[in-house]
């Protein structure tokens, strides 16, 4: 059996584990390094330092700053991410009640997003010149300039408030989707949608294509079969990249509509300067910005018979 | 003679770009017959892939026929809607490229893509039986080990074996005429032979007529039956292979041929390469051409019969008696 998918794979999951526990080492900097003593924002500014002090040996705050990070480090193994300040509840607790809203919602958005964007921006590109071309490449222009605040706003106001259609926000049925989904959707099709058509475009001129049309087949086959597979690589990567704009759509989007989900948990976290959740939910989003990077690399050798063998490619960026 | 399987008649074209018009064929007239080998000599920007990409209806969209018909079993091809074109490309017509390597998807199996052929050509059938009949056919092109080479993807063939299994694609549809676009200039000079051999075998025993695209007239020698020299978009020579060989009448076929490294002496030739985005008048060759007058300048000379060959050139008499090198 050809054992460098698995060398691959592996590869990347150790790179994951490093670039996690950078991200942890950063954030406990973050929290501890900058400006303030973070025991006298958690004691308030009236307190004595007596009650300052407590706190310090409560959180181990009064130890080396090295000692702190390795507790902080096997904590963090350990999934033990704290106490939330508001809640009193393990941050765990609070991560693990919010996450499987925002994993729903996202990933229906993101579904929505490459549904749309690779059929377009294939199709786009087969008629490159045509009004339904310029129609695309002016919803990409349009789709990356609109602030996500503002397009969910927009929407709610027209969908929601106008017309009865749908619900304002909050959680519930399928149709709670529709509205946050869409937002978030938008700004990221925008740009899948221009590389879709810019690799199909290249891959339009490829002899194999024409190879493709001398067969007999189809225009439908054609673009399907060959020009948007071999599009998708590109497509994949730039999918990949998409994620950090999804995270932070879903920040905006979930506190414009009321969805309970980590996004909203972390814009609320902050105004109620409830540190160890803040630590907690950033921890938890780097992790999955990981695993889908991951996913992402995987998919690439799925797709392309190429890397399976170590050939390099030339359509990755 | 033997029956017409595709005609030419005064085909002009022209490619339209930002920066302007340019003209591509010029008034082409041609005939291929059933069954023969066929070369079309030129060099670069003597419109032979563009005619070519048009013979198979696979034209880049920039190009524009201004006028013109091509004939292909009783009917214009130029006028064929999209279904007919795809009855055209299903059974009829097949198409080789140049760079075997971007010939095929290199995200598909080899099988997958000979399959898929078989498939367009109107062969049913399970996968298995469609799997013994694409072997076969790469048995055909003479690779070694069929059903290895189904399974592979085309990265993992060497060139030779990706032109080989682009041959088979080519031949899966049974076609009545097959047009390959300097089929080995990608490949290795060994390499290159063997295709040729391969490709003279199928018109030989299936009985494809063949149209071969090359800039080399060597290579038209070792392959065809007919010549027919190109030069600025113009025809301007036709003829049997051993005699246009033997005795070039036009002076840029003359160059050409001087042009072949025959072993240490080589004639110095001109070899500038002229700009064709200036549409002019006359002869195209006139720039070049040792004879040229003030008419080769000013009036286009047509193909004319001489000597069972077609010969576009103001000055057959001066060129007959071989009295200079070009």
């Amino acid at each position: 059996m050809n054992l460098k998918p698995l060398f691959f794979i592996g590869k990347r999951l150790a790179s994951m584990a490093l670039i996690v526990v950078g991200v942890v080492i950063i954030l406990f900097f973050l929290l501890h390094l900058a400006p303030g003593n973070p025991a006298q924002i958690l004691a308030g500014f009236q307190a004595t330092p007596e009650v300052v002090h407590q706190i310090e040996v409560k959180y181990g705050l009064d130890k080396p700053l090295y000692v702190q990070l390795m507790t902080y480090l096997t904590n963090m193994i350990r999934l033990d991410l704290g106490t939330s300040i508001m809640s009193q509840r393990p941050v765990t607790d609070e991560i693990m009640a919010r996450l499987p809203n925002s994993l729903m919602l996202a990933t229906v958005a993101i579904v929505e997003a490459i549904a749309i964007s690779l059929p377009l921006g294939v199709l786009a590109a087969a008629k490159a010149g045509s009004r339904f071309d310029a129609a695309v490449t002016a919803f990409t222009s349009i789709g990356v300039a609109l602030p996500t605040f503002w397009t969910g706003l927009m929407l709610m106001l027209l969908f929601a408030v106008e017309l009865h259609l749908l619900p304002a926000g909050g959680i519930g049925g399928p149709q709670n989707f529709i509205l946050p989904s869409i937002t978030m959707a938008v700004p990221i099709s925008a740009p899948i949608i221009r590389v879709t058509r810019n690799a199909a475009l290249e891959v339009l001129e490829k002899p194999f294509v024409k190879l493709a049309i001398a067969k007999g087949l189809s225009m439908r086959e054609v673009l399907m079969k060959h020009v948007l597979k071999n599009a998708l690589i590109p497509a994949v990567t730039l999918i990949g990249l998409q994620f950090g704009v999804l995270i932070r759509s879903a920040v905006i989007t979930e506190t414009v509509f009321a969805w309970p989900g980590i996004g909203k948990l972390l814009v609320d976290s902050i105004f109620a300067r409830d540190y160890p959740l803040v630590q907690g939910t950033v921890f938890v989003i780097a992790i999955i910005y990981v695993a889908i990077n991951l996913a992402l690399d995987v998919a690439y050798v799925v797709i392309d018979p190429r890397l399976r063998s170590g050939v390099s490619t030339e359509w990755r960026f | 003679m033997q029956e017409k399987i595709l005609e030419v008649r005064s085909l002009t074209a022209k490619y339209v770009t930002r920066k302007g018009e340019v003209p591509a064929l010029r008034n082409i007239d041609l005939e291929i017959y059933a069954g023969e080998r066929v070369a079309i000599v030129g060099e670069s920007g003597s419109g032979k892939t563009t005619l070519a990409s048009i013979l198979t209806r696979l034209e880049p969209s920039n190009l524009v026929i201004e006028e013109g018909e091509v004939i292909f079993g009783g009917r214009n091809i130029l006028e064929a809607v999209e279904e007919d074109l795809r009855e055209f490309r299903k059974k009829e017509v097949s198409v080789i490229f140049q760079n075997p390597s971007e010939s095929l998807d290199p995200l598909y199996k080899v099988g997958t893509q000979v399959i898929e052929a078989l498939r367009a050509a109107g062969l049913n059938g399970g996968r298995k039986e469609l799997r013994r009949v694409a072997e076969d056919l790469l048995r055909k092109v003479n690779l070694p080990n069929p059903s290895r080479i189904f399974e592979s993807y085309p990265h993992e063939l060497s060139g030779g074996q990706k032109q080989r299994v682009a041959i088979a694609i080519a031949i899966a549809k049974n076609p009545k005429l097959l047009v390959a676009d300097e089929p080995t200039t990608a490949l290795d000079v060994s390499v290159q032979t063997k295709i040729l051999e391969l490709l003279v075998k199928i018109n030989e025993e299936l009985g494809v007529t063949e149209v071969l695209i090359t800039h080399d007239i060597g290579i038209a020698h070792d392959f065809a039956e007919r010549i027919i020299v190109m030069y600025g978009g113009k025809v301007v020579e036709v003829g049997r292979t051993e005699e246009v060989v033997a005795d070039p009448l036009h002076p840029y076929t003359k160059h050409l041929i001087n042009s072949l490294p025959r072993g240490g002496d080589l004639p110095p030739g001109d070899s500038r390469v002229v700009d064709f985005r200036i549409p002019r008048d006359g002869c195209p060759f006139a720039p070049r051409c040792p004879l040229a007058s003030e008419a080769c300048r000013k009036v286009e000379p047509k193909l004319t019969a001489i000597d069972g060959r077609l010969v576009a050139c103001h000055n057959l008499r001066a060129v007959k008696p071989q009295s200079f090198e070009v």
